[in-house]
């Protein structure tokens, strides 16, 4: 079927791809025309569509700027459906299950990594078990996990991995309400059992990176942000925990779409009615994984903290290395929007989506909440991430929501054939970063060039309102899994 | 060639086609085409045996499982699978308490921990998904998350 997607009159950045055939809403699409024009020969735009015919769904199938081809939703897709009659779908919050992002600020500047820059990093690479099938050193009895599935990062910090003030930077208190662990399999306690407190392969980093720009100075001081500030990054999810609960739930899904009589063009949107049995129980195990992901990030973040302890001889605490925000970009929330001029209970799917709510919005933490929350966009190794802000302009048109990073340009294969190891050490350290990886081939597979242009994305963000700018950052160092 | 899978690399993910004759033989390519692509060139020596078993709504159902749950025991234990030595596909009715049948996947396999294998993991594949799945008794097509 011909898809029809057209540029809104008056809108550099948004596209519209007005309801038909089985679509039960508009899709939109929040790009430039240049991303658009990238997204020949993908299913990208195709996914949009597909959304649309979710039962329930309201408003639009949204695409955030840096959409590209995932597997049923697009990556960067948000729908929201109706807790009535709307569907939760496993695929529209992904296998990594809460996978997100944390930025801590400190008062270390520039200048006092780069004295200390290889120890930092080897540090960090010491202390943070990553790469392909590397056991943390926590071991979870089956009650100390369920306990992680229902506290998320409160109990890490409960058990000495952390500060109490972290909980309140966390995007839902790092807490997500409606967890219960009876609806996560053996199998998947089992896999996040020794995972705890492990960064995992493939685009997942520990990053220290400083403050090269600020755009937006009244929102940079109140996010704690100054130029030439040294801040870190975690970026990490629920591990194979989170996986298990995506595919067990979509083998279940598989049965409900029968049951349901629910009619859907690709079978990875495989979903059930948010009130059965089914997207009850899956709505549980996922809130669950996403707890664990919290406690995750929390206990890397500790690690960070630990490293730069080692590396400068110097306390966290006294070095301001504080929690500025921690954002999911793969998940599902129960959240209150404005949908036809009435307040309504929805659900939130958000594949590869940042949440960006806007000025004054009670969910925002009471020191931001007169700029509206912070956004934090990753980009690649070698060039540059953003913190932006959430805006009013989001509430309406996104369900409260931006996009997530950068997305891959290249294929591994491709980013292999197009770099060695000892090039990119060498590319890398001409721009001022040091990096240490689990692999020299996974090394590769994440050079730069590998990534499209966060700047891109990020300035179509900033473009069709969904968030806008406050800091740019550029790497000093990086760990890899 | 009567049996084989082709690995195709995309821009995030990596996709395999298997053929043979017969979903036992697809599926068994199938499952050789991700131990290819998890650990290259390099052979799984056949050091072990043990048994896997699945379940599925209906055959794409069932090869997705198969593979997630290969995954899933390398990610818990270790465990990569050298050769499919036996699969058995069959319907069976389901648990009590429920009407209707779904498919049984039974499978001997053999293959060694991972500590076995002289190399290291060329590529993690983190789950076998729906997205473009195909599936005859003679060829099917899987995108894996990498």
């Amino acid at each position: 079927m011909a898809i029809n997607l057209k540029k809104v009159l008056g809108h550099e950045c948004r596209w519209i791809m007005p309801k038909s055939g089985g679509m039960k809403v508009d899709g939109v699409i929040f790009a430039t025309e240049e991303i658009i024009n990238d997204l020949e020969g993908t299913k990208a735009i195709e996914q949009v569509r597909n959304v649309a015919y979710l039962p329930g769904i309201l408003k639009a199938s949204s695409a955030m700027p840096d959409i590209h081809e995932g597997y049923g939703f697009p990556i960067g897709g948000v729908a929201a459906t109706d807790l009535n009659d709307g569907v939760v779908s496993p695929g529209g919050i992904g296998y990594d299950i809460n996978c997100g992002v944390r930025l801590m600020v400190s008062n270390l500047t520039r200048d006092d990594v780069l004295k200390r820059q290889e120890d930092l990093v080897n540090n960090l690479f010491a202390n943070i078990p990553t790469g392909v099938g590397k056991k943390g050193s926590i071991r979870l009895s089956r009650k100390q996990l369920e306990q992680v599935l229902e506290e998320g990062a409160g109990w890490a910090v409960r058990n000495g991995y952390g500060w109490d003030s972290d909980l309140e930077y966390c995007e839902e208190n790092g807490c997500m309400d409606g967890a219960d662990p009876a609806y996560v399999s053996d199998r998947a306690r089992k896999r996040g059992s020794d995972a705890l407190g492990t960064l995992g392969s493939g685009n997942h980093f520990i990053e220290v990176s400083y403050v090269e720009e600020i755009f937006d100075q009244e929102a940079a001081q109140v996010f704690g942000l100054f130029k030439d500030q040294a801040v870190f990054w975690v970026h990490s999810g629920s591990r194979g925990l989170g996986h298990q609960v995506c595919s067990d739930y979509l083998h279940v899904m598989r049965r409900a779409v029968s049951k349901y009589g629910i009619s859907l063009p690709d079978r990875q949107l495989d979903c059930a009615p948010i009130a059965s049995d089914e997207g009850k129980r899956y709505f549980a195990a996922m809130a669950s994984a996403a707890n664990y992901a919290w406690a995750n990030r929390q206990i890397l973040a500790h690690y960070v903290r630990e490293s730069v302890r080692q590396t400068f001889g110097k306390s966290p605490e006294s070095l301001g290395m504080y929690m500025l925000y921690d954002v999911a970009h793969n998940i599902g929330k129960l959240e209150e929007h404005i949908v036809d001029g009435v307040a309504r209970k929805v659900l939130v799917h958000r594949k590869g989506a940042t949440r960006a709510f806007g000025p004054g919005h009670p969910h925002v933490p009471e020191k931001y909440r007169q700029v509206g929350q912070p956004v934090l966009i990753p980009g690649d190794m070698g060039r540059a991430s953003y913190v932006l802000k959430g805006t009013q302009a989001a509430m309406e048109l996104s369900f409260g929501s931006a996009c997530h990073g950068a997305g891959r340009a290249l294929s591994r294969t491709q980013a292999r054939r197009a770099i060695t190891a000892e090039e990119l050490r060498e590319e890398l350290a001409r721009r001022g970063v040091f990096v240490r990886a689990a692999t020299m081939k996974g090394l590769v597979e994440e050079a730069p060039d590998a990534y499209k242009d966060v700047s891109v994305v990020v300035e179509a963000t900033h473009c069709a309102g969904l968030a806008q700018k406050v800091a740019r950052v550029r790497p000093m160092g990086v760990i890899k899994g | 060639m009567s049996r084989g899978f082709l690995v195709s690399d995309h821009v995030a993910d990596v996709r395999v086609r298997a053929w043979g004759l017969g979903f036992e033989e697809v599926f068994s390519e199938m499952s050789k085409g991700m131990w290819s692509v998890m650990f290259g060139e390099a052979r799984i020596p056949a050091l072990d045996k043990w048994n896997i078993e699945v379940t599925g709504a209906d055959m794409e159902d069932l090869l997705v499982a198969f593979l997630n749950e290969q995954l899933a025991l390398f990610d818990m234990e270790g465990l990569a699978v050298a050769d499919i030595e036996r699969i058995d596909i069959r319907p069976v009715k389901l648990g009590p308490g429920r009407e209707g049948e779904e498919v049984l996947l039974d499978a001997a396999v053999s293959g060694a921990h991972v500590s076995q294998v002289q190399a290291r993991v060329n590529l993690h594949i983190k789950a076998a998904t729906f997205h473009g799945l195909r599936l005859t008794p003679t060829e099917a097509w899987i995108t894996f998350d990498v």
